[in-house]
């Protein structure tokens, strides 16, 4: 844990150079194709059915279902 | 034979002086005797590569030709590749056998081409020399004390090694030009949106774009046709045509306008420098200008870097919960001690480190001033670099500012080890095309020139760089005991 300690700090120093720039009136910049629209698909079924082979990586299947830890008694 | 262009050996392929199995079963072999001390595949796939390779010799057979029908190449570990594991560099996928291919895999197996294996990375392709890799660091050929860089640095050292024709790999912040650079390798990375991301392992989405390591521009060209293009798998696959790559490397440099960035200059390493000037001396004897630009908020590159990709990074991750692939830890006492446990001792150090950072930087009282500050500076690096781009057709520099360094040298340090992508990550906050080439040694080690240019250039840095590569020799350079 002090290894995170000592490391974090530095990082979070490092970025703080950030405050000393001038960004007011400057729009934030999520996507580096700005302007970009996310596209839309008709509302249709266009995927088959995997569970079975995507379930083949659960630590822990039965009847379909994955398994965890009991969180209600 | 594991010297030789992509074009050379799809002319074998097509003209029955050699078969795809012959060609598969003499990289398997080399594989076999370099890997153990490279440490550069995590994975090799022999059974799978020899059934490729006989039904790309029944394609050619038939008449079918095409630039990587037979040829074979390894990707990097964070492709996903059905029915083979797909590590990712992580003990947290180290059981995971991904259930279908990424687009990338599927567009190069339609081609017709061959996977090897897989390439060691740094874990969830978070590092700067392969050293965060839960299978342990990859060996630099050129010198085994150093890395190759990172994140592709399987990719990257498999390639100097001769291991395979090409290789696969992904680019957030230069993992694909770096370690280019430190090995003596050709890497682009294209514009985001260009490549597909489906199907390979999230770790920045707004960054994260997927690229081609090879001998030369010439042959990243022709990976790159197969690999670009629409998908609408990819909600940020742009639909535009694709370019001939291979037809446009011809062009001639006449009034092409390279700018020079002041802020990659200032402070390089003298024989550093030499290299590139050296370099801009080849260009502008074929009838290139050069210009100086600046880029006044480049240097925050670094700063914006780290809130905004561990900030994506800490949600992409939050997927790997124990529950429905991947890591789970033994004997979970209730459902929070799973996730806790799994996630905790599925991850390693430095992805603990980013995922801690990020959720820090959106958490409620500092989100506005790091990850939207951060935002903001991003759109100033943009500007800068959309200014750049209305004078000059593309910017050169240095990709890296040293040579490979020892492995063990940084990996205690982070803010050293981050600051290795100095030049790079401008090109991935902005969504820009970079190709990384060799242009000469520093203390016997390889060093590479960067070309950075507008959105969709991939043309004009592949044309560029190959026309250096007519007239130079330093790609064709290998790591002595791998010719």
């Amino acid at each position: 844990m002090p290894v995170y300690v000592t490391s974090l700090s530095s990082i979070v120093d490092f970025v703080a150079d950030l405050s000393r720039t001038d960004t007011a009136n400057v729009e934030p910049m999520a996507h580096p194709m700005d302007g970009q629209r996310q596209r839309l698909r008709p509302d249709v079924v266009a995927e088959t059915d995997h569970r079975e082979k995507y379930q083949r990586n659960a630590p822990s299947v039965q009847a379909g279902l994955y398994v965890v830890p009991k969180v209600i008694e | 034979m594991h010297d030789q262009s992509i074009g050379e050996l799809a002319l074998h392929l097509g003209a029955g002086r050699c078969s795809s199995v012959e060609l598969t079963r003499h990289f398997l072999a080399r594989i076999e005797r370099f890997n153990p001390a490279l440490n550069a595949l995590v994975t090799v796939t022999a059974e799978e590569a020899l059934a490729a390779a006989a039904a790309a010799d029944r394609r050619l057979a038939r008449g079918e030709r095409g630039p990587l029908l037979g040829v074979p190449l390894i990707h990097k570990d964070i492709f996903c590749t059905d029915g083979v594991r797909t590590s990712c560099g992580s003990r947290m996928l180290d059981n995971f056998v991904a259930p279908y291919d990424a687009t990338v895999v599927a567009r190069l197996r339609a081609a017709g081409a061959v996977m090897l294996g897989k390439a060691n990375m740094d874990e969830f392709a978070m590092g700067s020399s392969n050293e965060t890799s839960y299978y342990g660091p990859v060996r630099n050929p050129w010198d085994t004390g150093k890395v190759p860089g990172g994140s592709s640095g399987g990719s990257a050292a498999a390639m100097a090694a001769r291991l395979a024709p090409y290789t696969t790999g992904t680019d957030t912040g230069g993992s694909i030009r770096q370690p280019a650079a430190l090995t003596g390798v050709t890497g682009i990375k294209p514009t985001y949106g260009r490549v597909s991301r489906y199907g390979m392992i999230a770790f920045a989405s707004s960054l994260d774009q997927a690229g081609v390591l090879a001998r030369s521009a010439e042959d990243a060209a022709a990976v790159l046709q197969v690999m670009a293009g629409f998908d609408p798998l990819d909600s940020t696959s742009v639909d535009a045509p694709v370019p001939d790559y291979p037809r446009l490397l011809g062009a001639p440099l006449t009034g092409l306008r390279i700018g020079l960035l002041r802020e990659f200059f200032d402070g390089l390493e003298s024989r550093n420098a030499a290299l590139i000037h050296d370099a801009l001396k080849v260009y502008t004897s074929l009838g290139a200008s050069t210009v100086e630009v600046s880029l006044p908020h480049l240097p925050l590159s670094v700063p914006t870097y780290y809130v905004v990709a561990p900030a994506e990074c800490s949600s992409n991750l939050s997927r790997f919960d124990g529950v429905r692939y991947g890591y789970r830890c033994d004997n979970p006492k209730d459902l929070l001690d799973l996730y806790r446990r799994s996630r905790g001792e599925g991850f390693g150090p430095e992805v603990k480190r980013r995922i801690m950072t990020g959720t820090y930087v959106l958490s409620a009282g500092y989100f506005d001033a790091y990850y939207l500050k951060a935002q903001k500076v991003r759109r100033l690096i943009n500007e800068d670099f959309r200014k750049a781009f209305s004078e000059v057709d593309v910017l050169i520099g240095p990709t890296t500012p040293t040579p490979a360094f020892a492995i063990g040298a940084k990996i205690d340090d982070p803010i050293t080890m981050y600051l290795n992508d100095i030049y790079t990550i401008g090109a991935n906050l902005a969504g820009l095309p970079g190709l990384s080439l060799p242009c000469g040694f520093v203390d016997g080690l390889p060093m590479g020139l960067q070309l950075i240019g507008p959105h969709f250039s991939e043309s004009r840095l592949l044309n560029a760089a190959h026309q250096y590569q007519l007239r130079t020799d330093w790609h064709r350079q290998a790591p002595r005991g791998y010719e």
